[in-house]
């Protein structure tokens, strides 16, 4: 768990070019980052670049940067204003974005969108795996290898109707395992909060 | 299944959004899922909850597929290309395209280049404490420069006045035969002079040590002119400075210039040998636990391998058990 001093200590590393320290910070927050970008911008390319762009700015100025609060929190804004920046100059139009997710957020303290997405992401996969086999199986062949239900039908040599019926029952089993974690989740950041003030 | 009924109202709606995610809904069914949304904000609500799974099972499939190395090194190349434009421009090193990625990573921290800018321009190359590094010198000629090591050289007039300075450690050369250009390296008041050849050049405490793999070389004091003793392949000489005295002799150690082409023979090599050669080429610390152990043989040739491979054959092969601790690998009897 990380405080506000540790992070300023990996900065002041960083600042005089300690390349493990920086490549350390990388493989930590690289993932979470990337996937949350992409969730706006959906282009795998673009969500890479914004990474980078920040990176490459932390390992040129990680000497000026203060730190309001934690540094994950901090890289989560850059990447995500970064973001949000490049959809406004590229105008894509996106069905993926609800307009409330790109109001300001000048207000916000420590409001770490790329950790939240990343939790959710992983409980999410742990529901999965709770899933009864086939179920699971009909569910990951849907959204994984972006398949048709009459696609999955085919391929599994069953009917159509009981692809739906495991479609159906694997989203309403996923909810009510992802309504345990959440109370977890929410348990674990209060906690995680007091810790850090 | 148990417990589940397909017909249930929440249900037949569910059934309706993945029919619309599966771009397979009738106008009827689309009307029908329209108005239920409308009906109360609890459905519309789930509608998104479960349009927000959608979401992030999509996101979930990227996440899992992302590979952090790859990208690390690719955002070390683009910072190497920002942060040496120099480097680029004058081509002083030409690095080998296999390597590119790793030796561009390399050139961020690891390797400090200091170029001034008074003519003639000499160049340091440092590499640092943990890896060796590979770079090619303006001729052609290719070198290695071993972990904690640093040369110089004037990078102005380099291909008509091929000379390096060992400044401190160790290094490999694949020198580019050029009759016309002779090619030397020096360290304090030491000049070897290469005829088109390879060979390996290091200083420990006092030492010189010069080991020749291919063609001859000549060592000189003060100038290129007083030779103390050419060497052939396979040959090496020590030089003592605070003695001012030269051994020559018969390379014993065929793992030499492993940290350079990572090929290593050992030939009914005692385990403590194959250790010490191992941590020399890889820059890890391999410490033996039982003191028993350290006279086993082992007998094997590696080329290229990676410490991890050469380290389970020699587990298997002597049917020891390794652990690893930070940087430290462990052998322990089994």
């Amino acid at each position: 768990m990380s405080t506000v001093f540790e992070d300023q200590k990996i900065l002041n590393e960083i600042s005089i070019q300690n390349r493990q320290v920086f490549d350390k910070l990388y493989r930590q927050y690289y993932k979470k980052l990337f996937t949350i970008s992409y969730k706006y911008l959906r282009r795998e390319e673009m969500a890479e670049e914004v990474v980078h762009d920040v990176f490459i700015k932390i390992w040129n100025l990680a000497g000026k940067i203060k730190l309001s609060y934690s540094l994950s929190g901090y890289l989560s804004r850059a990447v995500v204003n970064a973001s949000l920046n490049l959809l406004k100059r590229d105008r894509i139009t996106t069905v993926h974005i609800e307009l409330s997710e790109c109001d300001d957020r000048e207000n916000e303290t420590e409001l770490n969108d790329a950790e939240i997405l990343e939790n959710q992401l992983l409980a999410l996969e742990k529901a999965i795996l709770r899933l009864p086999g086939q179920c699971q199986k009909v569910l990951l062949m849907s959204k994984f290898d972006k398949l048709k239900q009459q696609e999955i039908a085919e391929q599994l040599g069953i009917s159509i109707k009981t692809v739906k019926n495991h479609l159906t029952y694997g989203y309403k089993k996923l909810r009510e395992n992802l309504e345990h974690a959440i109370i977890i989740v929410f348990f674990i950041t209060i906690v995680y909060r007091s810790f850090l003030y | 299944m148990e417990n589940f009924d397909p017909n249930t109202n929440e249900s037949t709606y569910l059934q309706l959004i993945l029919d619309e995610q599966d771009g397979n809904i009738s106008v009827n069914d689309a009307q029908k899922l329209s108005d239920w949304r409308k009906l109360t904000t609890e459905n519309e609500e789930l509608y998104q909850l479960f349009l927000s799974y959608f979401t992030n099972l999509d996101l979930l499939d990227t996440y899992r597929k992302l590979d952090t190395e790859s990208s690390l090194s690719v955002l070390h190349s683009k910072m190497g290309l920002s942060d040496f434009p120099p480097v680029k421009k004058t081509k002083i090193l030409s690095l080998k395209v296999s390597r590119w990625a790793a030796a561009a990573a390399i050139l961020v921290v690891g390797l400090m280049i200091t170029i001034y800018f008074s003519a003639p321009r000499m160049v340091t190359l440092t590499s640092n404490n943990n890896e060796a590094i590979h770079f090619t010198l303006p001729d052609g000629s290719k070198i290695t420069l071993n972990a904690g090591s640093k040369i110089t050289y004037y990078s102005a007039d380099f291909n008509h006045s091929r000379k390096l300075e060992l400044v401190k450690g160790e290094c490999f050369l694949e020198v580019v035969h050029n009759g016309k250009y002779p090619f030397s390296i020096e360290h304090h008041n030491i000049v070897v002079k290469d005829i088109g050849t390879s060979f390996n050049i290091g200083s420990t405490d006092g030492h010189l040590t010069v080991s020749v793999n291919e063609g001859e070389v000549s060592i000189n004091k003060n100038d290129a002119n007083f030779v103390m003793v050419n060497l052939k392949a396979g040959e090496l000489a020590n030089y003592n400075f605070s003695q001012d005295k030269i051994a020559k002799g018969i390379i014993q150690d065929p793992n030499y210039k492993a940290y350079a082409d990572h090929h290593l023979i050992f030939n009914n090599a005692t385990l403590a040998e194959v250790a010490k050669s191992l941590a020399l080429a890889y820059h890890q610390k391999v410490v033996i636990e039982d003191s028993l152990l350290k006279n086993r043989r082992f007998t094997a040739e590696f080329k290229k391998k990676s410490l991890n491979n050469i380290i389970t054959v020699v587990c298997k092969a002597l049917q020891l058990e390794q652990t690893t601790k930070g940087q430290t690998i462990y052998l322990k009897k089994k």
